[in-house]
């Protein structure tokens, strides 16, 4: 069905077109820099001044980047993490969502409660690290999927979602004799593709940008992921001072440019940006809930 | 035992049957959160303890309530907490409408095209870590910077301002510069409660003679309602878990009365030195207050919505 | 079909959480790396071979690298090839990756059989240390500014080895083949325990005729070099000399590069900054203060002479001569403006590097040099920044060390005069010559450093990195730096005295109370310092001043913190001898 617009609405449009406009362009701006000046001659970048395009054109930051081999295996651990990691978070935290969201689930009072406690007191972070080591989860790969297997935050917004969905379709395949676990695979899964996309996407892209964990957690270099390179060679920069003022012999030309790290940036986020516009059309087109009629 | 006693121990056998696959459900996530948060919070006790680094797990000597006492006669944590509610509070009420301001705004959109990518863009600035943001914002905001530039060739300025060197300016750059960052990411689970309202109810509403406007309010807002309030109790509960990257790059010693929060200061007086046992009772003595915050949400929500929507 | 599917991920995933939980059920594991007790068995201790080369005499280009290495083997390898992981909170790309990568450190690997993978830190070194002690996660080697105040924790704590007991152990020549120099700068828990590989400390050559040439003065004040002498060269001896000069530059210069000019430029975002540079020349040292009276020492803001150097300061930020934004850049940032709008910054001069290939690439003439520091608030001698003599780095080999044998082989070739060259400088002939004992970089070397490709250059090659356990024994021809030589840059030397006396082992230990201590009292004083700078008007600045001196002194054990720099300080003088105040201290 096709509303007609009133005139004040039509201006509405104007300016919302407008307005929205000038908010893509605020909202490029940032990567747009950081594009320009990844493909800038390092040297010249430290003048300033970049605010468009590169001034000297230039594809060595990215083959400085590119040089380093242990890249392409610390994507295949990133790619690896995403995907495990963000289907269990998905599977595990959706199956205590449903559970919980059942009103007749013994001990769900407790369960819930036991839930609750954990957002409003942590141990913090050291008492954390030191259970990841004492469960031996050290320099191997379950470290970055387990510990992520639940949220009680994303639980909630699942289980709300469950709340809110028609109770009709279940009842009906109850009374066909499928079980809670076929429920909630055939019927419940299907029909939250929305919440899962939404929270999916956060998991993927919190998985993808993680490298606190591997930075505590994991010694061995092949199980780095890309991020963590990332950080080595910013954090590489942010020392310079340090490192520069403790000896005469180095150069500054020696640490790595503002440059090099930007095209490292862009090497690191690149992929999971290009995933986004997947999960998106999962909830841009409305298409689930309202399916389910009553 | 009583007859009586064992058939309700037989009924409940009975019904813990019927629900086995549920159960089988709930449980490993029970036994995950001893294991990854019960566990790790009972180590809290190194808060009371004289922990250094190096020794076993919860063993230091117990030392009573010296962190905390040591915490509150310190002027400037004090000062950290105050920085910290006072920025959160703010953040809180401009940033946490403007996502669903965003999301409404989008929704009216009718060009599909247009509409996907001023959203598909939103996100990007989301992906920039706070490191690259902080030299996007010193090129912005310095004193020969473009903002300076403009204001005073608009005539709004005398003289060049240094923005980043101002008590004054602390708030609205770090405000601000969050938004910029956040409002399109967060704008996405909006967006995901808009798609799913019934498209009939628009349809039926139209029909009725309802202006864009009365559609906006009348079905859309309240429709991702309960989205709404989730999310509002989840971003008070978190409000003390200020933006430590931003924070950390943000501060400088001329901003430092305003812009010291307990995260970064905690930072530098606990984890830089090694103190453990501080940091950890400052964290402690931050879940409680963030307890209280999180409880007078869900109290405010419930009598807002008169008993319908609350968290527990 | 799709059921089955589903239901088989759903099998697995709990299968692999079971398995995740099982496996966390275990009892705690020992996390120290294999044994290598089986490689034991074909340790060879270092050949006596004699052989014709002696690099540090001779070294042409046509130097014979494949013999070379060949023979070397001989002598140096170890029976068994190995990896070892070193830690560094320097942050060197090159570091990022194994010895293997670069073409001058693979070299060594090939020599001596043990391999290097670098592990450079993302965070402060202190903080990163903590958290190695807290996991028990170790390298095999760690390397360290000596100064950090963590060293003796490490030693007291047991987490590193004796050289001295682990020489005992393997390889009983090792500390007799070390320079004397290197053993007794080991030596840092005041026993007679080599405990680490120190550095980069100064060799004999590099005293001449009572001064030092090298290694000191990092610190100094920058200036433009044309617009230096556009001005007419003014001299700074004085504080008040060093304002006209700023209020010349100010009058003559509003604008540079098509932006306001900044007569002092720096940074003090996050500590020392620049400002210490300034703080020499009124007398006041790092974090510390001593009175030379009673050699008793406090903190560095409580010094007589700080008031006069915060009122000075404030005089220059209030006549618009300090950089409004000192204390909101960084250090990368501050080196933009130098590439741009500054016409003096006081910092290290090799800081600067870069800012100089950008202003050159305008103006040949255009580069920033060292000038002579101002004498101390209107007295006859400059007080100039200290240095210590007993080297930059520490090398330590962790109790979690896989292979103890190895690296104890790694330090000892490292620190040989072939092996120090070596690790540091690169390949015989093609990295570098040697003539009549004096040693220059080569035409490749010095041609990447003067192109401003270095580090592009350097990442395959691995050259002027790996120092840690570098000890001069050839000396250096002025070749290195052209840059330096042709402006006399490198003349900040002179400006400096060797300070070990006041910097040896004065690091706090920050979990102790003292520690406290200190960290509150220099919160207190970082934070009150901004405020006094930049106050509206000379009365608040000494206000802000006075007051904080009194918090500071009313911080809670702070009499523990001056008794333990005075402890330290007066050993520290028994041990190194007390040089002349702003005189260098001749060699011990």
């Amino acid at each position: 069905m096709k509303f007609k617009h009133t005139t004040g609405e039509k201006i509405f449009d104007v300016f919302l077109y407008i307005f929205l406009g000038l908010l893509a362009v605020l909202f490029i701006y940032p990567f747009w820099t950081v594009i320009a000046m990844s493909f800038n001659s390092a040297t010249d970048t430290m003048r300033g001044g970049i605010i468009l395009w590169p001034r000297e054109f230039t594809l060595n930051n990215y083959r400085a980047v590119f040089k380093d081999n242990s890249i392409f295996q610390a994507y295949f651990i990133t790619i690896a993490r995403t995907v495990i990691g963000t289907i269990g978070h998905l599977l595990f935290t959706s199956a205590l969502a449903y559970g919980l969201s059942k009103k007749h689930l013994m001990f769900r009072k407790t369960y819930f409660n036991l839930c609750i406690i954990t957002m409003f007191f942590s141990g913090g972070m050291i008492p954390g690290v030191l259970n990841i080591f004492r469960l031996g989860l050290g320099n191997s790969f379950l470290v970055y999927v387990v510990p992520g297997l639940y949220s009680v935050y994303d639980m909630i917004i699942i289980k709300s979602f469950f709340n809110a969905m028609p109770q009709s379709l279940e009842e009906s395949a109850k009374i066909d004799g499928a079980n809670d676990l076929v429920i909630f695979f055939r019927i419940v899964l299907p029909n939250a593709k929305a919440v899962l996309a939404t929270i999916g996407l956060a998991t993927a892209v919190g998985q993808w940008n993680a490298w606190f964990d591997a930075y505590l957690y994991v010694d061995n270099p092949d199980l780095w992921p890309v991020q963590l390179l990332l950080q080595r060679v910013i954090a590489s920069a942010t020392s310079m001072s340090d490192a520069v003022a403790q000896n005469p012999n180095i150069t500054a030309g020696s640490i790595s440019p503002y440059s090099v790290q930007l095209a490292t940036i862009i090497v690191a986020i690149g992929p999971i940006i290009l995933i986004y516009p997947f999960f998106q059309k999962y909830f841009v087109k409305g298409m689930m809930i309202g399916a389910i009629k009553e | 035992m009583t007859d009586h006693s064992k058939s309700k121990t037989k009924l409940f056998l009975k019904k813990l049957l019927n629900q086995r696959w549920l159960q089988i459900m709930v449980i490993p996530g029970i036994i995950w959160l001893v294991i990854f948060c019960y566990i790790p919070m009972y180590g809290i006790i190194i808060a009371f303890q004289d922990y250094t680094p190096g020794n076993p797990f919860w063993g230091g000597s117990f030392v009573g309530f010296k962190h905390f006492i040591a915490f509150f006669n310190d002027k400037y944590a004090i000062q950290a907490v105050w920085n910290t509610l006072r920025i959160s509070f703010i953040k809180l009420i401009v940033t946490f409408p403007a996502p669903i301001i965003f999301a409404l705004l989008l929704n009216e959109v009718t060009s599909t095209r247009f509409k996907k990518l001023v959203q598909s863009v939103s996100y990007l600035p989301y992906f920039i870590s706070w490191v690259v943001m902080w030299g996007l914002l010193y090129a912005l905001l310095n004193i020969n910077g473009p903002l300076n530039t403009v204001l005073e060739e608009l005539g709004i300025l005398d003289e060049h301002i240094a923005f980043l060197a101002r008590v004054d300016a602390f708030i609205p750059i770090a405000v601000l510069s969050d938004l910029w960052k956040g409002v399109g990411w967060s704008s996405i689970l909006y967006l995901a409660a808009i798609s799913n309202v019934p498209q009939d109810m628009y349809e039926a509403a139209y029909i009725d003679g309802a202006s864009r406007l009365q559609r906006c309010l009348h079905i859309t807002l309240p429709s991702i309602m309960p989205t709404v309030t989730i999310m509002l109790i989840l971003a008070v509960s978190g409000i003390l878990g200020s933006n430590f990257d931003q924070h950390l790059l943000l501060q400088n010693a001329n901003n430092v009365s305003v812009a010291r929060t307990i995260d970064v200061y905690v930072y530098n007086m606990g984890l830089q030195t090694g103190r453990y046992s501080y940091a950890t009772a400052v964290n402690l003595a931050r879940s409680i207050v963030s307890f209280f915050l999180l409880y007078a949400a869900d109290r405010l929500s419930r009598w807002v919505s008169h008993g319908e929507r609350g968290l527990f | 079909m799709k059921a089955v599917f589903r239901k088989s991920i759903i099998i697995l995933m709990s299968s692999a959480l079971i398995a995740g939980l099982a496996a966390c059920g275990g009892s705690d594991q020992d996390q120290t790396a294999a044994g290598t007790e089986s490689a034991d068995t074909s340790y060879r201790a270092v050949q006596e071979v004699s052989t014709d080369w002696d690099i540090t005499k001779n070294v042409d280009e046509s130097f014979d690298l494949a013999k070379y290495i060949a023979d070397e083997h001989e002598k140096w390898y170890l029976g068994y090839d190995t990896t070892l992981s070193l830690w560094t909170p320097f942050a060197w790309k090159t570091c990022n990756r194994s010895f293997s990568n670069y073409k001058a450190l693979k070299t060594v690997k090939e020599i001596t059989g043990v391999d290097v993978t670098c592990d450079v830190a993302l965070s402060d070194a202190t903080e990163a240390l903590y958290l190695m002690m807290t996991t028990g996660n170790w390298p095999d080697i760690i390397t360290l500014d000596g100064a950090t105040p963590i060293v003796n924790e490490l030693i007291q704590g047991g987490y590193v080895y004796s050289l001295t007991e682990l020489a005992e152990k393997y390889d009983p020549d090792f500390i007799s083949s070390l320079p004397p120099a290197m053993v007794e700068a080991g030596k840092v828990a005041s026993d007679d325990t080599v405990w680490g590989m120190v550095s980069d400390i100064a060799p004999e050559w590099k005293y001449e005729n009572g001064t030092i040439n090298g290694n000191l003065g990092n610190q100094g004040y920058m200036v433009r070099h044309d617009i230096w002498e556009a001005l007419g060269e003014p001299s700074i001896a004085t504080p008040e000399d060093l304002y006209n000069t700023l209020k010349l530059f100010k009058e003559k210069y509003p604008t540079l590069d098509g932006k306001n000019s900044i007569p002092l430029g720096g940074y003090g975002n996050g500590g020392d900054g620049t400002l210490l540079t300034i703080g020499y020349s009124f007398g006041l040292k790092q974090d510390i203060s001593i009175n030379f009276d009673d050699d008793s020492v406090t903190l560095r803001f409580l010094d007589p002479n700080y008031e006069e150097f915060a009122v000075y300061m404030n005089r220059l930020f209030r006549e618009g001569l300090l950089d409004p934004e000192f204390f909101v850049k960084n250090a990368q940032q501050s080196t933009e403006g130098a590439a741009s709008n500054v016409f003096m910054m006081p910092w290290v001069y090799h800081a600067l590097d870069e800012a100089n290939m950008i202003l050159r690439q305008n103006d040949p003439d255009s580069v920033f040099v060292a000038i002579e520091p101002m004498n101390n608030c209107g007295s006859s001698f400059s007080y100039r920044g200290s240095s210590r003599m007993t080297g930059s780095s520490i090398a330590f080999i962790t109790k979690k060390c896989s292979d103890p044998a190895a690296a104890l082989r790694l330090m000892r070739y490292g620190a040989s005069p072939a092996g120090s060259l070596q690790m540091y400088k690169g390949n015989p002939g093609e990295h570098y010559i040697v003539k009549d004992g004096v040693f220059y970089q080569s035409d490749a070397v010095y041609e990447a450093m003067q192109g401003g490709s270095w580090s592009e250059w350097n990442l395959d090659q691995g050259v002027n990195d790996f120092y840690f356990f570098y000890y001069g024994s050839v000396k250096e021809g002025l070749r290195t730096y052209p840059l330096r030589e042709q402006f006399d840059i490198p003349n900040t030397y002179p400006y400096s005295y060797d300070g070990t006396n006041e910097l040896f082992g004065m690091s706090v230990n920050t979990t102790t109370d003292a520690g406290i201590a200190f960290t509150y009292a220099n919160q207190i004083g970082w934070t009150e310092q901004a405020r006094a700078i930049t106050a509206s008007s000379e009365e608040e600045c000494r206000q802000i001043v006075r007051a904080m001196q009194e918090e500071i002194k009313g911080v809670y054990n702070f009499d523990q913190l001056e008794a333990f720099w005075t402890e330290q300080y007066r050993s520290n003088v028994a041990r190194f001898g007390r040089g002349e105040w702003g005189e260098p201290n001749p060699a011990k």
